[in-house]
């Protein structure tokens, strides 16, 4: 049941498309300052089970809880209000202004001047405009991004536009960071980088929950996994565990596995 | 044209917040003296003209509000163009309201009808809400050319008055240029403000990618709608501007030639800046003129006009001065 550390719980979460059933009656709970991952097969249901944590994806039963209360039915902003703020799994920035300006417009939830603020030019207005500025800054040179600020976020490599869509998360200063495939496509000197800035957002406070292929990233960084195949859980511990685990190997390794 | 073309819109302006305030004050005023000189250098024809580009540029700007910076196309645009000259012209005429109220009262109902359609339209995407925003302003136009007794139909509304204010009224081109020109130049700037701000933010992030502007936590609905609303606000009173200057309104204010003429000025200039659409306006204004263009044309050509800009230069004219920056350096250093 849901336990004050418990920041998410999802409890018989199912998501049906068609007569597909691609996430079946799905329970995991994420605590209060963990990295915990959910792996799993292609086609195993990992995005979409993302997709109902932050809202973008309507469940067909089952529910959502942040913080104890029922967010099952709430749309995606909302959420990210809350501090629930999720990274897309194909890259997904804001490309045609600047990175500074992409990082700024991250803190919309750290931020309230509205439009009369803006008009009069009111203190508050005049405060978020410098706060934000310095505070993208900040956020920049912590994912090693510091150098770009004024480049056209979009004209960046691959891997850094990775960066730049975690920066504008972490401009939002989520209660749970929600990153779906992070390491794909980075090389290893990247990704590893990477497993150094997920850390070093835990250790600020931040819970961290991730879907992931690249198992380096996993095994070094996450408390807990959860592996699911075919849209059911088959199998949840700690990495060490998850490594032994029998149904995990014959779900990576399927029929080849019984075959031999 | 895309939703994916309306995200083209170039990195920010340099501002003149990152100016030295002597720099700053300076342009300020060369500005201000341009424009209070202006008419006083030009001939009468000129000067209607400059008026004309001054109300075109208020509705092109705040088009460009939804179209540049929350990068929705709305086709709808001239609807509240046209709410704002005929509330104005009716509420003077009709209802005997002052008539400097009346056109300051065109805002806020262009921008509550924009508050009654939004909500409607804005959850479209792509060509649905390019269609449903064209077919509002059809429907509306349909509704005044038919609603006689209220409208007049498609004769339109002659005699519209001069606005007054005390006993001053501006009958003469010279002061009716001083409050288009006074009147542009506040509406660029309350949209220079609310862009530069957490507002603004939000309204980019929307056009950048709604999704990860959602995530953030920016509501779709209520951004767009805000900038709907305002925009249609800015929209109104330029129709309620144009009615008073010109004396006529008819029908044809919600129509398709209008709304093109604002598209192309926002896109000519350049979408997503603040210079770009007051660039435009000025020279759709002034170029068929100058070109005598035979109004039979006038839209074929704003067609090809349109396609080469989207083409050529999706930025817009604003949007060349970095490219052509850049092959100038290139072509120094070689």
């Amino acid at each position: 049941m849901t336990t004050k550390a418990d920041l998410l719980q999802v409890q018989d979460l199912t998501k049906r498309f068609d007569g597909v059933t691609a996430v079946n009656s799905v329970n995991l709970e994420v605590k209060q300052g963990e990295i915990v991952a959910l792996i799993g097969p292609n086609g195993a249901g990992k995005t979409t089970l993302f997709g109902m944590v932050t809202g973008f994806l309507k469940p067909s039963a089952g529910k959502v809880y942040f913080r104890g209360a029922d967010i099952t039915r709430m749309p995606p902003h909302r959420r990210g209000l809350l501090g629930i703020v999720c990274t897309f799994q194909k890259t997904a920035i804001f490309p045609d202004v600047t990175v500074l300006q992409a990082v700024r417009m991250g803190q919309h939830r750290k931020t309230s001047a509205g439009v009369v603020d803006a008009l009069i030019a009111s203190a508050r207005h005049q405060r978020e405009e410098s706060a934000t500025k310095v505070r993208a800054a900040e956020i920049l040179d912590f994912v090693g991004l510091g150098a770009c600020a004024d480049q056209r976020a979009g004209s960046l490599s691959y891997g850094q536009q990775r960066l730049v869509e975690l920066a504008i998360a972490l401009a939002a200063e989520p209660e749970l960071l929600l990153l779906d495939e992070p390491a794909a496509g980075l090389n290893p000197t990247e990704s590893a980088g990477l497993t150094n800035v997920i850390r070093a957002v835990r250790d600020r406070g931040t819970t961290v929950f991730l879907v992931e292929h690249d198992m380096s990233v996993i095994m070094e960084v996450c408390d807990r996994i959860y592996v699911i195949a075919f849209g059911e859980k088959i199998a949840e511990g700690r990495p060490e565990e998850i490594q032994e685990n029998e149904a995990v190997i014959e779900a990576y390794l399927g029929s080849a596995h019984v075959a031999a | 044209m895309s939703e994916h073309a309306g995200a083209q819109s170039g990195l920010p302006e340099p501002t003149t917040a990152t100016m030295k305030p002597a720099m700053k004050a300076a342009l300020v005023l060369i500005a201000a003296a341009a424009i209070g000189g202006f008419p006083f250098a030009v001939d009468n024809y000129t000067l209607h003209l400059a008026i004309l580009s001054a109300i075109a540029a208020i509705a092109a700007s705040s088009l460009n509000l939804v179209m540049g910076y929350v990068g929705k196309l709305s086709l709808g645009h001239a609807a509240f163009y046209g709410i704002g000259a005929y509330t104005s012209a009716l509420l003077s005429m009709s209802a005997g309201v002052p008539s400097w109220l009346a056109m300051l009262a065109a805002a806020p109902v262009a921008a509550f009808a924009a508050l009654l359609i939004g909500p409607i339209v804005l959850w479209l995407r792509g060509a649905y809400f390019i269609i449903v925003t064209l077919s509002f302003s059809m429907v509306l136009q349909l509704v005044i050319v038919n609603w006689v007794d209220f409208t007049n139909g498609p004769m339109g509304i002659l005699g519209i008055p001069y606005p007054a204010v005390g006993s001053f009224e501006f009958s003469s081109k010279v002061s009716y240029f001083y409050l288009v020109a006074a009147s542009a130049v506040a509406t660029i700037w309350c949209i220079r403000r609310l862009t530069q701000s957490r507002t603004g933010r939000a309204f980019e992030a929307l056009r950048e990618n709604e999704n990860v502007a959602m995530s953030i936590g920016v509501s779709k609905l209520h951004y767009s709608l805000l900038a709907f609303c305002i925009a249609a606000g800015f929209a109104g009173f330029a129709g309620a501007l144009y009615a008073h200057y010109v004396s006529v309104i008819t029908p044809e204010m919600f129509g398709f030639d209008v709304m093109v003429g604002m598209l192309v000025m926002v896109a000519v200039g350049g979408k997503g800046t603040l210079s770009g659409p007051l660039i435009g306006a000025i020279l759709v204004t002034f170029v068929p003129e100058q070109l005598r263009l035979v109004k039979e044309f006038r839209l074929s050509i704003f067609g090809i006009v349109l396609m080469l800009s989207v083409v050529l230069m999706p930025n817009g004219l604003v949007g060349l001065g970095p490219v052509l920056r850049g092959y100038w350096e290139r072509w120094r250093r070689s």
